[in-house]
């Protein structure tokens, strides 16, 4: 699927980039946010340091007064989550009434320095460690240790909305972006896909060359794409018009030379080969000149109506066949091929010329568009029934070989049920032959529609 | 019968010639649509074959411009154009048959000889008048079951007489259809020939198939039998 489809290619790798890009600067933001919270409360705790150093004092003794008055309530309040501690010689001596049953392990310190850790003990804690040493009148220096510890829930609580908020908005910003990139990519394809489309129409035959107008980046690709199918039915144009005028020029020749053994009277034996050769030679052009002139398979410009062809045929056998008086039944509704005009007439004129030529008197001609189904593609059925001898079963497969008839007694040159079944054939078509109502041949022959939605509005 | 045949290969029209003078035709050739139009407009044509392949105009184009000027006799397209479409476009043009070449002779007669005897609304090439038949399609005559002997131009006489049946046929009109352009035409000529057909056909005289209407001509006067 993937291999089929540009757009999905790209949608897919512009999600997959979209992901990376906003992946890692979620991660990125969500560390810089952690880490810009992290020192925000070292420099708080560093703040509460300060305070609390700012309450110590010493009584005359040079010892420890326990600060009475402290600045931050929360120091106050039991379970607050803001802890003070001091340490003298790995000692605690005083911790805040908010610590009340809460320990944090003492550190070596020197004075001026400070720790700031993380504890995940009995309880979760950023601690800070603050080393000082205490002048006292009787020169005698204190070395002391204060710790201010804030409980890690509000730090990360508040990591846990930024996270939350950060990937909602970034989700977002996936998705929007996501589709904008679906759409960009929808109209920045758009030429490319109206170039399918164009090239579509040119298969079937309803455009002769790419008519869009596409920008700068695809003009030149159209362009030789032009160019090469000009060159190409030009090629096949010249082709077929050689072989027809080859087939052609070929024809008043023979025709002369058959001439020969029927007006100069030459000796037998001669006037057998002649007419044998001549015979070869001339089955040899008929068919290759039928076979030049089907187009082999193509669709045409527009729908064509078969019922006003079909009429025509008829009429002009009625003409041929006069003196025959047959009958001929024309059935058929308003129906629809896609077949060059030519083929049409090629493979039904030969049908119905050969039901005119074998039938007693009764000819009928049928005609029905076919719709799709699961089996069958849409199309239309033609069926050519006559009232003649029919085809003796040993025969039925050799009358669609070039050269070979199944009644010798008429006129003809054996080539048009192979060139009926060749044309049927490159028409992705079928011809079958059945006994008719009265006895003599039925041939049914279905012809699918080249592209089927063109059949379906067409009928 | 007088047969117009329209051909710019002039080999193929001399065989075409040689073979209906063979037949018994008073043939008229052409190798331009030109002066096709003017033979076919101009004299007493019973048939005609057209090549659609012309050099100044198409053959097709002749046959409009025929039927366009009240010429009805039947026509036949001999082309080496043979494709389905372009044999529907000729016949409605006015053509009544159509032959692809190469062909064979005795096709070209065979279809020939039914467009003459369908233009006269005979259907079977053997002509049955009670004791008299005529094949036109072998030219012979029988009498009573006994095959009679009739010379090129008796033959010529008999068989437009037969297609005219209770028609009265001018002795011009018979000349002109019997005869070429260029061919010396002598009335009593004609009158020897009917008197002699009349002794083959009827020599005890009883039938008089051959009526003369003084002054006016001539008329196949039985009623055709099955």
């Amino acid at each position: 699927m993937v291999r089929d489809s540009l757009n999905l290619r790209l949608l897919i790798a512009a999600g997959a980039t979209l992901i990376a890009f906003f992946g890692f600067t979620g991660i990125a933001l969500e560390k810089a946010f952690g880490d810009a919270a992290k020192k925000a409360i070292q420099d708080r705790l560093q703040a509460h340091i300060y305070t609390l150093l700012a309450s110590v004092e010493l009584d005359d003794k040079g010892n420890l007064r326990q600060p009475h008055h402290l600045p931050e309530s929360r120091f106050t309040t039991p379970g607050s989550g803001l802890y003070g501690f001091i340490f003298n010689d790995h000692k605690l001596i005083w911790r805040s009434p908010s610590a009340l049953g809460v320990t944090i392990p003492p550190q070596s310190l020197l004075s001026g320095e400070t720790r700031f850790l993380r504890l995940q003990e009995k309880q979760d804690l950023w601690v800070l460690y603050y080393g000082i040493t205490w002048e006292s009148l009787d020169d005698k220096p204190i070395p002391m240790i204060l710790a201010v510890a804030e409980d890690t829930q509000s730090l990360l609580r508040q990591i846990k909305d930024f996270r939350q908020t950060l990937w909602a908005w970034l989700g977002g910003a996936g998705i929007l972006l996501l589709i904008m990139q679906g759409l960009i990519l929808r109209w920045s394809l758009r030429p490319l896909r109206a170039m399918t489309d164009d090239l579509k129409d040119i298969e079937a035959g309803r455009k002769q060359q790419l008519e869009g107008r596409y920008p700068s980046e695809l003009s030149g690709l159209a362009n030789n794409l032009n160019i090469l199918l000009q060159s190409e039915r030009a090629h096949m144009e010249r082709y077929r018009h050689t072989l027809a005028d080859l087939a052609h020029s070929l024809k008043t020749p023979l025709a002369v030379l058959r001439g020969i053994d029927q007006v100069d009277e030459p000796c037998r034996e001669i006037s057998s080969v002649l007419s044998d050769q001549v015979d070869r030679m001339q089955k040899l052009v008929d068919y290759q000149l039928q076979r030049a002139a089907a187009r082999g398979g193509r669709g045409t410009l527009e729908p064509l109506q078969v019922v006003p062809v079909l009429e025509r045929i008829v009429t002009s056998l009625d003409k041929v066949y006069a003196s025959k008086e047959v009958e001929c039944e024309l059935t058929g509704t308003e129906c629809y091929c896609f077949l060059e005009e030519g083929d049409l007439y090629e493979f039904a004129g030969n049908l119905v010329d050969n039901a005119y030529k074998y039938c007693h008197k009764l000819v009928r001609v049928q005609v029905a568009p076919v719709s799709a189904t699961e089996n069958q593609a849409a199309g239309f059925k033609l069926v050519v029934e006559d009232d003649g001898s029919g085809i003796p079963i040993i025969l039925r497969e050799e009358v669609f070989r070039r050269g070979k008839r199944a009644d010798e007694s008429t006129d003809g040159h054996g080539i048009g049920l192979a060139v009926v079944d060749e044309i049927i054939q490159l028409h992705h078509g079928t011809l079958h032959y059945s006994q008719s109502r009265w006895g003599g041949c039925r041939w049914e022959v279905f012809i699918p529609h080249p592209i089927q939605e063109e059949a379906d509005s067409a009928q | 019968m007088r047969i117009l045949i329209v051909e710019d290969e002039q080999t193929l029209l001399d065989q075409l010639k040689q073979f209906f003078v063979a037949k018994g035709y008073a043939v008229d050739a052409a190798a331009t649509a030109k002066e096709a139009q003017y033979i076919g407009e101009e004299f007493a044509i019973d048939v005609a074959i057209v090549d659609l392949g012309l050099p100044d105009f198409s053959g097709l184009e002749l046959i409009k411009r025929l039927r366009e000027r009240g010429c009805e006799y039947p026509i036949l397209i001999l082309t080496a154009r043979g494709r389905w479409q372009e044999k529907v476009e000729g016949l409605e043009a006015g053509a009544d048959d159509y032959l692809i070449k190469p062909f064979h002779y005795e096709e070209l007669w065979a279809r020939i000889n039914a467009l003459i005897r369908r233009s006269a609304g005979k259907a079977h090439p053997v002509l049955t008048y009670g004791p008299i038949e005529l094949n036109t399609v072998t030219q012979e005559l029988f009498l009573n079951g006994q095959p009679v002997e009739l010379t090129a131009y008796e033959y010529k006489v008999l068989e437009y007489l037969m297609l005219h049946e209770g028609e009265v046929v001018s002795k011009t009109s018979l000349t002109e259809h019997l005869y070429e352009q260029d061919f010396e035409r002598d009335s009593n000529v004609l009158e020897v020939f009917i008197g002699r057909l009349r002794k083959k056909l009827d020599p005890e005289g009883t039938l008089k198939p051959i009526e003369t209407l003084r002054g006016r001509g001539y008329r196949w006067s039985l009623r055709k039998t099955d």
